[in-house]
């Protein structure tokens, strides 16, 4: 563990159209070696050209041989999706390490699963992991006619627990069923497009769901965002480039400086820098919203510049 | 007479001071957030420590035989509540690979097929073919099992709405009842710490937990003081320790060195990769004052640290009857 | 003092003026209220009816304590087990009462009549135990610890002593 490296070198295995505009992409490791596993729910972050995307797990998280991912193609989107649909078997791929952040409640009596469309990936690692355990689950999948995406694999896991919804209105009536009988303990997971989510939220809300069975993962919510370049002025007037997706504590090591650091998360205070001139974005957890808003401080580790410049005072 | 059930040790002091983990960056100690990455090796004036998650040395097996005792004179120090089975079977998983990545030469993991696996533990004998998952595979409950092979605490934190200590094996508690908590919220469990609250310390720490991801672990120290070679120094056992606070006032100043140790947890942060649950890894060292006065920048720190250590922080941590002795102590053996 | 407002010790638990809420008809009782059905008495019978209750109740179902704060940590404590999560239940303490205290040295959880600070005999192994201010939510009992634990008998403060550990 203390040896996995934060980026993965992958390679294209296979290639699939799980549905019209649903790419199935399989990625291994070039010798071949099993993967770092993942809880359920997970995404993984590939670089698609220029740019970074998250897509969602869908095979079984543990001791994988592979992972895979399967991508709607976006035709006015910032360009991953037809990144990934160009992808052939053979491609070299990089990817970051699996991050979880839709995990099911391990206490839920049972998991009530709800996919929208392409929603469908993280629900069916969910699902994966409620068979291996044995917890009780029920699934609802709405889609559009035609355009679903592993049905048989739904179906091969959960049989008669899992309802195939092709109509809105079915979907949407379903839906105002299932809400009202679940069993004390149960806790619900929605995936799928922002409207179908807050439909899902709010109709459970409105029938007494408290908030926290209410679990929902909103695509392209938790990509880690590299940040814009800046250039950092420090005490003696030397100018150091901060690159996107470099953090200033990075860009000044780099230059041979040593700066205080513990954590690199955010969140230990050692790293906190005042700041001479510019504005810093925040992305800490350390400072008090007072402190944030005084602007006359960040943390090196984490936090940016919002603007061109920051100037920084390292003594 | 110090307390029964000190643990005496035949290891030279050479070694207990090659892997001891000296836990004062600075000469003034307050609570703080002061989590870092895993893995990165700390070297020290007598040795090196740090460099993987888990850590045998030379008290491997009597630790063992100590934890195997407590267990069965006090089943309550082990507890999985009904949803943990998945994260039991995870931490004993994550703990093989570790071990087996971290002592090559006595620990193997062979993976057989799907979810089938061959454990090897040369150091104690064992070899184990295991199905994951399958509790019917294993000698015993799978979190229990892993436990009598390292030399670790082990506490899981199912993640919900917030942390809760929701399984675990503690053997080795310091003035903490891990039976007891059982269940708690984290920030439950560190309701008693003093100063922290107020600061937000506890609740950087608990956000800082729920955002940790698999495969990049972090750790940091604790400290405290301990009379005698002692482990357990549970709530628990309070009856059989606790009066050594003031019993150690009144001998001499050589068996002052001998009896009074310094106390350090090296904590390991684990996001465990299936099941999700957060692994709190505690292992604990012990050195008596008189070895640590051997070292002359940790006698000098130690010295400094412990006579500036406020009031309330040195009640807290269970030293303040003996803290001026021991400032004072330490001061000498520098003369 | 201790600043109890960052303890293990639930808010509604905690020392001071009684809650303004109606009491049930029996003193010592708690009153459970779940979506509209209502169940009083002592603390153990309420648990195990609600235990039932909840067993064939819906997501939707919210759950009201009241009642002095021992009998509505022991109800909490079977909620909670049962699969309640926090944000569907609300508690009301209308005072003190007897509490449930576990002795971490027998581990017995004994029912007695004490508050946070006290300290009082463990029925069981008769030790002197100061009622902490850290609650179980899992067992809807106070930690308790021996008091005097540290305490020297009187002989062995007179004489120093200077035999060895072993």
């Amino acid at each position: 563990m203390t040896t996995t490296p934060s980026a993965l070198e992958l390679r294209v295995a296979a290639v699939a159209d799980a549905a019209p505009g649903i790419r199935s992409v399989t990625l291994e490791r070039p010798d071949g070696r099993r993967l770092p596993a993942y809880p359920p729910g997970s995404h993984l972050v590939l670089r698609c050209g220029e740019r970074t995307n998250a897509y969602s797990l869908t095979g079984d998280g543990v001791d994988p041989d592979a992972y895979r991912i399967s991508v709607l193609r976006i035709e006015d989107g910032q360009g991953g999706s037809r990144w990934v649909h160009d992808l052939r078997v053979g491609d070299p791929v990089e990817a970051r390490l699996p991050r979880t952040a839709f995990a099911p409640v391990s206490r839920a009596a049972k998991h009530l699963l709800i996919a929208g469309g392409i929603g469908v990936t993280p629900i069916l690692s969910h699902l994966r992991a409620a068979v291996r355990w044995g917890r009780p689950v029920q699934v609802l999948y709405g889609f559009r006619d035609g355009y679903a995406a592993h049905v048989d694999d739904l179906r091969e896991l959960a049989g008669a627990d899992v309802e195939l919804l092709p109509e809105l209105d079915d979907f949407t009536a379903r839906l105002e069923e299932v809400l009202v009988v679940q069993p004390v303990g149960t806790h619900l997971y929605v995936c799928g497009p922002p409207a179908m989510i807050e439909h899902t939220l709010s109709r459970a809300s409105e029938l007494g769901w408290p908030e926290s069975r209410l679990h929902f993962e909103k695509f392209g919510a938790d990509v880690l965002d590299p940040g814009d370049p800046f250039t950092v002025v420090l005490d003696d007037g030397e100018q150091v480039e901060v690159p996107s997706g470099t953090s200033l504590l990075e860009a000044l090591e780099k230059t041979g400086r040593s700066v205080p650091h513990l954590c690199r998360q955010g969140v230990c205070g050692e790293c906190q820098l005042s700041v001479t001139g510019g504005r810093p974005l925040h992305r800490d957890h350390y400072l008090t919203d007072a402190e944030k808003a005084a602007g006359d401080a960040l943390m090196a580790c984490v936090s940016r510049a919002d603007g061109p410049t920051l100037e920084v005072s390292l003594s | 007479m110090m307390s029964t059930a000190t643990i005496a040790t035949a290891t030279p002091t050479s070694e207990l001071l090659a892997g001891f983990p000296f836990p004062f960056p600075e000469d003034r100690y307050r609570y703080s957030t002061n989590v870092q990455p895993a893995g990165d090796p700390v070297t020290t004036p007598v040795g090196q420590w740090g460099r993987a998650v888990v850590d045998i040395d030379v008290e491997y097996a009597a630790e063992l035989a100590d934890r195997a005792e407590i267990l069965r004179r006090d089943p309550s120090r082990h507890a999985v509540l009904p949803h943990m089975r998945a994260a039991a079977w995870d931490a004993a998983m994550t703990l093989m690979r570790e071990l087996a990545a971290a002592y090559p030469a006595s620990m193997r993991l062979e993976r057989l097929g799907d979810d089938r696996w061959c454990w090897n533990n040369d150091l104690l004998g064992i070899t184990q073919e295991l199905t994951y998952g399958d509790d019917s595979t294993l000698p015993e409950e799978p979190l229990r099992w892993i436990a009598g092979q390292v030399q670790e605490d082990i506490v899981l934190l199912d993640q919900r709405e917030q942390l809760y200590g929701d399984a675990g094996v503690v053997t080795f508690a310091a003035d903490w009842s891990f039976g007891f908590d059982v269940g708690m919220s984290f920030l439950e469990i560190h309701g008693p710490v003093p100063r922290i609250h107020p600061e937000g310390i506890i609740k950087r720490a608990h956000d800082f937990l729920m955002r940790l991801q698999p495969h990049q672990p972090y750790r940091r120290t604790n400290w405290s003081m301990t009379i005698g070679r002692r482990l357990d120094v549970s709530t628990e056992t309070y009856p059989e320790w606790g009066s050594d606070r003031e019993r150690i006032l009144l001998v001499d100043d050589e068996t002052f060195g001998r009896e009074v140790h310094l106390r350090v947890e090296v904590q390991h942060l684990i996001r465990l990769p299936d099941s999700g649950a957060v692994m709190f890894l505690i292992r604990t060292y012990l050195l008596p004052l008189e070895a640590l006065a051997t070292v002359e920048p940790w006698r000098e720190r130690a010295a400094t640290v412990i006579g500036e250590l406020p009031a309330d922080l040195a009640d807290y941590k269970g030293i303040i009857k003996y803290q001026a002795r021991t400032a004072a102590w330490l001061e000498a053996a520098g003369r | 003092m201790t600043d109890l407002a960052h303890t293990s010790v639930p808010g509604w638990a905690l020392p001071g003026p009684a809650g303004a809420a109606e009491p049930a008809e029996t003193a010592g009782d708690v009153v459970a209220e779940l979506s509209g059905v209502r169940l009083a008495g002592p603390a153990d019978d309420v648990a195990t009816r609600l235990v039932n209750a909840l067993a064939h109740a819906h997501v939707g179902v919210r759950l009201t304590l009241t009642g002095p704060a021992g009998g509505c940590l022991t109800v909490r404590a079977a909620a909670l087990r049962a699969g309640l999560e926090d944000d569907e239940l609300t508690v009301t303490a209308t005072g003190p009462g007897v509490i449930d205290l576990y002795c971490s040295h027998c581990r017995e959880t004994s029912r007695v009549e004490a508050g946070i600070a006290d300290v009082v005999p463990c029925p069981v192994c008769d030790r002197s135990l100061l009622v902490y201010h850290h609650v179980s939510r899992r067992r809807g009992a106070y930690l308790g610890f021996q008091v005097d634990a540290e305490t020297l008998p009187p002989a062995a403060a007179q004489a120093p002593c200077q035999e060895v550990a072993p």
